[in-house]
C-alpha cells in the first residue's frame, strides 16, 4: 500500500477511530492524540498489513492498544475506572424518549459503549470486535448482551 | 431482542455523527507530513508540531529515557482473538538482556477483569530464553483460557480477577532475573504469587536455587534461617503470623525445593520468596526473607560466591 492509499484510508476510516478512541479515553483532546499516534504507527508498520481489505480492523486495533497504553502509563490521563459516572439517564428521566442512541451509548460504562460502537455504528463483525479489542468472540457477545440490556432500559419509552 | 436489535441498527443508521473539525484538521496535518519513503524517514513518534499537546504523548517520554525505540505492529487477523499479539514492542536499549511485551491480554467487565502482559525474552541464539519465554508463555495461556472457560460457563455472572504484570529484578553483565506477578482471584479473595526466572549471563545457563549451591544441605540452613527470622518478627509484632512450630495443624510449612522462589537484592544477599498461604495466613501477602552473605557462603558453589560479594 503506497502512501495515497494509506492517506485514504485513514480518511475513511477516520470517524471509527475518533468513535473508538472516544469511547476509551472519554476525551476529545486524548482522542485525537490517540489517533495521531495510531496513524503513525500504522504507517511505519503498514507491511506488517497482509491483506490491505482488512484495513479497517488493523487500524482500529492500533487506536485501540494506543488508546488503552495512554491510559496505562500516562498518570495525566484518568483510567476510565475511576471516572466519575456520567450524567445518570435515571436523573433525567422526563426527556428519556428525546435521547439519541449515541447520548445513550455514551452513558455506558467501557467496554459495553466501545462495543456498541464498532457493532452498531462501525457495523464490524464480533470476531472483528474480539480482535480489535484483545478479547475473544465469547466475551464480546456477553458484554453486546449486557449492553443491549443497558440500552433496552435506557431507551425504553422511544423504543415502546 | 431481535426487535430491539434491528431498532439499534436503524437508529445508528440514521444518526449523523460527524468527526470534530479541529480532530479531522489534526489527522490532515498528520496524513499531509508522512514521508513518501516511509522506511527511510519517518518518525519514531508524531512530531510536536502535529499536536496540541505534549503531555499525552506516551512514547517521546520513552524515547528520552531509552534514546531509542523500536516499534513493531502485528495483526493477526486469522488466530484466536485469545492469543491476539501485543501491537507494540519496546525494548528499552541498554539493558543486557532485553524483554518486551510479546501478548497483551485485556478484559473488563463489571464481574469479570483481565489484564495480562507477557513478556518476552528477546535473544534469537538463548537456550534459556527460548525455555524461560516457552514456561511464561505456558503458564499465562492457562490463565487466560481458564478465565474465559469461566466466563463461558457462568454465562458472565460469576466473578474473577486475572492480573499478570512482570519486571525485570536484575539485568547486568552477570546476571538476569525475570520476576512474574500473578494474581487469580474470584469472589471476594484470591491467589497472588511470583514467579521468578533467572540467567547467568556469564554461562548463559538457567539457574534455580538448587543450582547455587554444593549438595541439598542449603535447604535446612535456608529453612532454619528464614524460621528463625519468623520467630523475630513475630516477637516483635503480635500481628505478624507465620505458620511455624505447629501452628497449623501440626505441620511445618517452611520448605524449599531446588526450584524455590528467589532474588538477589541489591545488597547481595539472597532474597526468598513464599506464595501467599504458602506459610503464612493470606494477610501476610507474599512474605520474603533476605539471607545473610555469613549464612550461605560456606555453601555456595564457587562460581557464584562472587554474586554475594
Amino acid at each position: 500500500m503506497d502512501r495515497d492509499d494509506f492517506c485514504g484510508n485513514i480518511r475513511i476510516c477516520e470517524r471509527a477511530m475518533y468513535s473508538l478512541a472516544l469511547s476509551v479515553l472519554r476525551n476529545e483532546e486524548d482522542a485525537s492524540d490517540a489517533i495521531s499516534e495510531s496513524v503513525y504507527r500504522a504507517y511505519k508498520n503498514i507491511d506488517t498489513l497482509k491483506n490491505d481489505s482488512s484495513f479497517k480492523p488493523w487500524i482500529l486495533r492500533i487506536v485501540h492498544n494506543t488508546a488503552v497504553e495512554m491510559i496505562r502509563k500516562n498518570e495525566n490521563i484518568t483510567p476510565v475506572d475511576e471516572l466519575p459516572e456520567k450524567a445518570s439517564w435515571k436523573e433525567e428521566e422526563d426527556t428519556v424518549s428525546r435521547l439519541t442512541l449515541r447520548e445513550a451509548v455514551e452513558s455506558l460504562k467501557s467496554p459495553y459503549d466501545t462495543v456498541v460502537i464498532l457493532f452498531y455504528y462501525e457495523n464490524l463483525s464480533v470476531s472483528k470486535i474480539a480482535q480489535i479489542t484483545g478479547t475473544n468472540i465469547a466475551a464480546v457477545k456477553q458484554q453486546l448482551s449486557r449492553a443491549r440490556k443497558m440500552l433496552r432500559e435506557i431507551l425504553k419509552e422511544d423504543f415502546s | 431482542m431481535n426487535k430491539f436489535d434491528k431498532y439499534l441498527r436503524k437508529k445508528a443508521a440514521d444518526e449523523h455523527f460527524e468527526v470534530p473539525d479541529d480532530v479531522k484538521e489534526q489527522i490532515e496535518s498528520i496524513l499531509m507530513n508522512l514521508p513518501d519513503e516511509k522506511e527511510n524517514s519517518v518518525s519514531e513518534t508524531v512530531p510536536a508540531k502535529a499536536s496540541k499537546r505534549h503531555r499525552f504523548h506516551v512514547l517521546p517520554c520513552v524515547a528520552a529515557a531509552a534514546c531509542f525505540i523500536f516499534i513493531t505492529v502485528f495483526f493477526l487477523p486469522s488466530v484466536s482473538p485469545a492469543y491476539a499479539e501485543v501491537l507494540v514492542k519496546i525494548p528499552v536499549i541498554g539493558d543486557i538482556v532485553k524483554v518486551v511485551t510479546k501478548y497483551d491480554y485485556s478484559y473488563t467487565d463489571d464481574r469479570y477483569k483481565m489484564e495480562v502482559d507477557v513478556p518476552q525474552i528477546e535473544d534469537e541464539n538463548s537456550d534459556a530464553a527460548e525455555y524461560i519465554n516457552k514456561s511464561v508463555e505456558e503458564l499465562t495461556s492457562q490463565l487466560v483460557e481458564e478465565f474465559y472457560k469461566d466466563l463461558e460457563k457462568t454465562d458472565g455472572e460469576g466473578y474473577k480477577s486475572v492480573y499478570v504484570d512482570y519486571e525485570t529484578v536484575t539485568n547486568t553483565d552477570k546476571w538476569f532475573t525475570l520476576k512474574l506477578s500473578v494474581y487469580d482471584g474470584g469472589a471476594g479473595t484470591g491467589n497472588h504469587y511470583y514467579r521468578y526466572y533467572h540467567i547467568d549471563n556469564r554461562s548463559g545457563n538457567i539457574i534455580q536455587l538448587g543450582d547455587l549451591f554444593e549438595g541439598d544441605d542449603y535447604s535446612d540452613v535456608i529453612a532454619e534461617e528464614i524460621k528463625r527470622q519468623m520467630q523475630e518478627r513475630m516477637d516483635n509484632d503480635e500481628h505478624v503470623s507465620y505458620w511455624i512450630n505447629g501452628t497449623l495443624a501440626g505441620a511445618d510449612f517452611v520448605s524449599l525445593d531446588s526450584d524455590h522462589n528467589f532474588y538477589w537484592n541489591e545488597n547481595g544477599e539472597l532474597v526468598i520468596v513464599f506464595d501467599k498461604y504458602e506459610v503464612a495466613p493470606g494477610a501476610m501477602g507474599t512474605p520474603e526473607f533476605a539471607i545473610g552473605k555469613d549464612i550461605i557462603e560456606n555453601i555456595v558453589k564457587p562460581e557464584f560466591a562472587d554474586i554475594i560479594h
